[in-house]
């Protein structure tokens, strides 16, 4: 459209002066508050009983704003310590929603044993007025608390499919020579088409063919994607063991020093490209409560699919592991929840015939988007309704 | 009336440098009033000691100067990912150096006053605007900080249904312009830029062929002269050497890959931005979509980039700037000069 000279003038004049304000703003240290709308920063249906959780977060609230739709808070969190009121000011003022950052130091703040914290939401959280209580993400939230993703409104948009293994790397092998990287790259495309049917996500994979990637790729490749879900799909190999295990990790230390869940974490992290000074910051990032509460519940949902679906398939005993903690660097390092499922085994010569077939790759394939697609719909009353 | 104005312009304007500067995660740009142009790398290096000082025969090194001398300076890139590390010792110094250098190339007269637009990329602004401001301060008369896909939006003059992509080695800067100045959700930065392909690159080669002895500089270089995406426009072979002789490689497949790695985020952000935007004016955006930045070199992305977003959103148009290293550079000038008298005082 070809604007008139006039009217380009105005919106030039307009420009211009936007700029010289708000540089302006910034120079002489004015709050910026941007402008947003509130409704897309958090979902109309946050339940009630989650604005506490929402003011105890952001801490104080400006009295100026009558209404929830002009609500724009400052990301600053007041703390009571040792009778004085302390202010920790997030340094995010650019972002228009919550970020993890200000979670996260909220976290922080509290598990410091040294902190005596109180807020003015006591008679909600009594637990947090006990003299050095350390919350941890568990019981930070109530259990029956909905997921902070839904809490926050939190969309899921955009989710990386990670196929295991690949190039001069090619995983276990079964006893007729099946690689595991052909099967878990020929799970990933059918997962990633069938999640892509739907319209409502963008969905990639790390590797499209036959290619070897060290594993700081996938991270640095779902972290510039911002995607908001990671699934890393692998194929176990248990000797001696004629049955099919599943199991489904995110990450974590395992508890009572599983010696086969860090066996299985250090074989998988090798050739990672990640260094140490790399590490050390990435195990920092991982203390994110959303992260770690939302990989556990992924990793929930998919464990259920997956073993409630290939019990009934299998004419083999199905073993049910569950869902465990491992350091698995490719899903420390990635910023979104990140699970690893080793969806079946392929020690079993049974289990390996039928992985060489295009239907069998295809039903894991179903299975695991069952178990993505409860997790996103969580909640929602309609989809749990339609699918009982 | 209109006569009159422009004369106080134009008296408003004598003495004074206008300049517009681009500052890169891998080269920064000038463009100023007086018709001087200049570039360099976005590297700052400071002799190590006093020998090395003594050797290179200068107290601080700029661009390329910079790199070749590397091992005998304390190398910086101050603008890692598009924005300025604070807390690292000397970096605000050396952003400092970096745009001084640029004003010093564009060779302003003694006693002139400089005002300055500074571009930098859209997600950091808040952050380098300070820094900047810090950095500058007592080496202009003044300075306004705008993000980079703005500027370059402003100086092609699509103030109105248009998307910039500004692709840089560290970042890809999108902005929406719909006739007045873009807000947070008008602009985004992504991290998948040059420095991602040159890093999978490196990789790819470092696996493809362990004998040969190559740097990520190298790299650098064989993307900058043969980088494509789609179908390769012929076979790619570079020498590098391998132990001790000078072996030809074949890179084609590993320069597609490398290439191509960003298209995913650059093509999914890209939709978003579009269906972030008004509704009503989508088709018109859709039909100016340009590709600033060193990225847009990128042989067959505009077509690869218009192909792919027919299938997903309909038609598009995309096309690259003429002059990807001096766009952004040129649109701060655009605004500099525009900028009324009043608000620079």
């Amino acid at each position: 459209m070809q604007l008139s000279w006039h009217s380009k003038s105005r919106k030039k004049k307009a420009i211009l002066k936007a700029i010289y304000q708000d540089n302006n703003q910034v120079f002489n240290d004015i709050p910026v508050r941007p402008k947003r709308n509130w409704s897309k920063s958090i979902s109309r249906h946050t339940p009630l009983f989650a604005l506490p959780l929402l003011l105890f977060l952001t801490g104080s609230v400006d009295s100026h704003y009558a209404t929830l739709s002009e609500y724009t808070p400052l990301p600053n969190i007041e703390f009571f310590l040792d009778g004085h009121t302390s202010t920790y000011a997030s340094t995010d003022t650019t972002t228009s929603t919550m970020s993890q950052q200000t979670i996260n130091s909220a976290f922080n703040l509290l598990s410091s044993p040294q902190t005596n914290a109180q807020t003015n939401e006591s008679k909600l959280w009594p637990d947090l007025l006990k003299r050095n209580y350390q919350p941890t993400p568990e019981n930070l939230l109530p259990a029956n608390a909905p997921a902070l993703r839904q809490v926050f409104g939190l969309g899921i948009k955009t989710i990386v499919i990670d196929p295991g293994h690949g190039g001069t790397d090619p995983g276990t092998s079964g006893h007729l020579g099946l690689e595991e990287k052909e099967i878990t790259l020929g799970i990933a495309r059918r997962l990633k088409r069938k999640l892509e049917s739907s319209g409502d996500y963008r969905v990639h994979l790390t590797r499209n063919n036959d290619r070897s990637l060290p594993l700081k790729q996938r991270i640095d490749f779902a972290n510039n994607l911002q995607a908001d879900l990671f699934i890393s799909i692998h194929v176990n190999y248990i000797p001696k063991v004629t049955n099919n295990m599943i199991e489904t990790y995110y990450y974590g230390v395992p508890e009572n020093d599983n010696e086969a869940a860090l066996k299985l974490a250090e074989l998988e992290n090798q050739r990672s490209q990640v260094s140490l000074s790399e590490f050390n910051g990435l195990v920092k990032k991982v203390s994110g409560t959303l992260k770690l509460q939302e990989s556990q519940r992924l990793a929930s949902e998919i464990q259920h699919s997956l073993y409630s679906q290939m019990s009934k398939d299998s004419n083999l005993k199905v073993i049910d592991m569950g869902i465990r903690k491992a350091p698995f660097l490719v899903i420390l390092g990635t910023e979104m929840p990140a699970v690893l499922a080793e969806v079946t085994c392929l020690s079993n010569r049974e289990e390996e015939i039928k992985l060489r077939t295009s239907n069998y790759r295809n039903k894991i394939a179903t299975h695991l988007e069952t178990g993505i697609t409860n997790y996103l719909n969580k909640g929602d009353f309609i989809y749990e309704a339609s699918n009982h | 009336m209109k006569q009159a104005t422009t004369n106080d312009n134009i008296k408003d304007n004598i003495n004074i440098l206008n300049v517009g500067i681009d500052l890169g995660t891998s080269r920064s740009s000038i463009s100023t009033n007086n018709s001087e142009k200049a570039w360099l790398e976005s590297y700052v290096g400071w002799p190590k000691d006093f020998i090395a000082e003594k050797t290179l025969g200068k107290e601080i090194l700029y661009g390329n100067d910079a790199l070749k001398n590397r091992l005998s300076v304390d190398l910086y890139r101050p603008l890692e990912r598009g924005v300025i590390k604070e807390g690292i010792e000397r970096n605000e110094e050396a952003v400092a150096e970096l745009i001084n250098h640029l004003i010093e190339l564009s060779k302003p007269e003694k006693g002139q006053k400089i005002n300055a637009v500074v571009g930098v990329p859209a997600d950091t602004l808040k952050v380098n605007k300070l820094a900047i401001k810090r950095a500058l301060n007592g080496h202009v008369n003044a300075v306004m900080v705008v993000s980079e896909p703005f500027s370059v939006a402003y100086g092609l003059d699509l103030l109105d249904n248009a998307m910039t992509i500004d692709i840089g080695a560290g970042t890809v800067d999108f902005c929406v312009m719909h006739g007045t100045i873009p807000t947070d959700e008008d602009q985004r930065t992504i991290l998948s830029a040059g420095d991602s392909i040159d890093q999978h690159l490196f990789s790819s080669l470092s696996e493809k062929y362990p004998d040969a002895d190559f740097t990520i500089n190298m790299v650098r270089q064989f993307k900058e002269k043969f980088s494509f995406v789609g179908t390769p426009p012929a076979e790619i072979n570079v020498e590098m050497p391998q132990d001790g002789k000078t072996v030809r490689h074949n890179i084609t497949e590993e320069m597609k890959q490398a290439c191509e790695s960003i298209l995913p985020a650059l093509i999914d952000s890209t939709i978003d931005m579009i269906a972030s935007s008004d509704p009503e004016f989508q088709t018109k955006l859709k039909k100016n979509i340009i590709i600033a930045g060193g990225g847009s070199q990128i042989r067959g992305l505009a077509e690869y980039m218009t192909q792919q977003l027919k299938e997903r959103v309909g038609k598009c148009n995309v096309t690259c700037v003429s002059e990807p290293l001096y766009a952004g550079s040129d649109g701060s000038l655009k605004l500099a000069e525009d900028m009324p008298a009043k608000y620079w005082d």
